[in-house]
């Protein structure tokens, strides 16, 4: 099974940011241990809510160019839900598969968006949960 | 700042963002030749004389499905050289100290580029460096090992149409890099470059490649240079770029203690 890259060159919704040889090679070493086959990444670009590549790759995934594609992480979802079901659209409908290589997840059913689904929000909201409490 | 301190080149340069030349140094791409031959005849295991290997039919030894490999093995040796960077440089040692300074950061690995004839896996669509984590205080020196000419070759857009480019860039129609290509296309020009000749570019320019059409496979190498002290981006010192060339008062002041510290 081929599976195309996706990196990101700024930072992430949850604030992180990587190399791109670094987030290469988690891809790399996650589509190997699975036994897929690993296609050049394609670079999201910097600009502030720039999803060309990302649109780019849903249009090569329909186009059968590839049958996955390898994110670096979850975080790198776009943060509108709208962007996000023409993702999920390819799981439901066009039996594509997608791997979020840092978390280690594979999604490739209903059950399976549903809890990514969660994931997400929840590792979103975080950001604006305290990271102290003190207790008085 | 007065208009006449730039020389015909930089002129050229801030006005294109690109110069072609003859490499400064002929023996210099020899031994990058050389090098690039001699291993790809190893990690392919072929049994050819290095000079009876033709670069341009690399095609007839590798496809789609290994080609990844062979260039990163290749990318990975070539760098292990210890003569092969400052090979790299002297092609075109000159003109970067003209147009980017002499005091030089050089990125740490040289990047190779296999293109062969119809292969999808190996592209770079339309983009700017700096869209993905470059400074745009680099510059590009791009050395084709072939004849490169049409969709063998890179595209760039032409200089002048920079400010329309910027503008449209957030036009709500343009959704996917297809998009951006098309909305462009007749302002990109794919270089006509020889074996034998340089180009270095300005990376802020949008630039690409698409599938090579002609019967021939383009080798190139690519290497980004920046002026020591300017800003880096998420490409940084260290990690990305090292110093090249460090002048004498820059030693001494790294060094400079004052009286009484340790």
């Amino acid at each position: 099974m081929k599976f195309k890259g996706y990196i990101s060159s700024r930072k992430l919704l949850d604030g992180s940011v990587n190399h791109q040889k670094v987030q290469n090679l988690v891809i790399r070493d996650a589509c190997e241990k699975r036994g897929f086959e690993y296609k050049l990444s394609l670079t999201e670009y910097g600009i502030k809510n720039c999803f060309l590549s990302f649109n780019q790759l849903l249009i090569d995934i329909k186009k059968n160019k590839f049958d996955g594609i390898a994110f670096y992480s979850l975080a790198q979802l776009p943060k509108k839900k709208f962007d996000r079901e023409k993702l999920y659209k390819l799981i439901k409908l066009n039996k594509k598969k997608i791997l979020f290589s840092l978390e280690n997840i594979l999604v490739e059913n209903i059950a399976d968006i549903k809890k990514i689904e969660n994931l997400f929000k929840i590792k979103f909201l975080l950001k604006f949960s305290p990271k102290k409490i003190k207790i008085k | 700042m007065k208009k006449n301190q730039y020389n015909k080149f930089e002129k050229n340069f801030i006005k294109k963002g690109l110069i072609i030349k003859k490499t400064e140094n002929r023996n210099a791409l020899y031994y990058i030749e050389n090098i690039i031959k001699k291993n790809l005849l190893k990690i392919l295991k072929l049994k050819i004389n290095p000079k009876n290997f033709q670069l341009n039919n690399l095609h007839h030894y590798i496809d789609e499905k290994n080609i990844n490999t062979v260039r990163l093995k290749l990318i990975f040796e070539i760098n292990k050289d210890k003569n092969f960077r400052q090979n790299f440089f002297t092609v075109a040692k000159n003109m970067i100290s003209t147009i980017v300074g002499n005091e030089l950061a050089m990125q740490n690995n040289i990047n190779l580029s296999i293109q062969i004839p119809n292969d999808e896996t190996s592209l770079l669509p339309i983009h700017s460096d700096t869209w993905s984590g470059d400074s745009p205080f680099e510059t590009v020196l791009w050395l084709p090992m072939v004849n490169c000419y049409k969709s063998k070759s890179m595209f760039i857009l032409n200089a002048k149409k920079m400010n329309l480019f910027n503008k449209t860039f957030n036009d709500k129609k343009i959704k996917s890099i297809s998009d951006l290509y098309e909305k462009f296309k007749k302002d990109l020009k794919f270089l006509k470059i020889n074996y034998g000749e340089y180009l270095l570019f300005n990376q802020n320019l949008p630039h690409g490649n698409l599938v090579n059409k002609t019967q021939e496979t383009r080798v190139s190498l690519n290497c980004r240079f920046k002026s020591l002290f300017t800003p880096y981006s998420q490409k940084d010192l260290g990690t990305f770029f090292s110093p090249l060339k460090i002048r004498a008062a820059t030693k001494l002041g790294l060094e400079y203690k004052l009286p009484g510290e340790k």
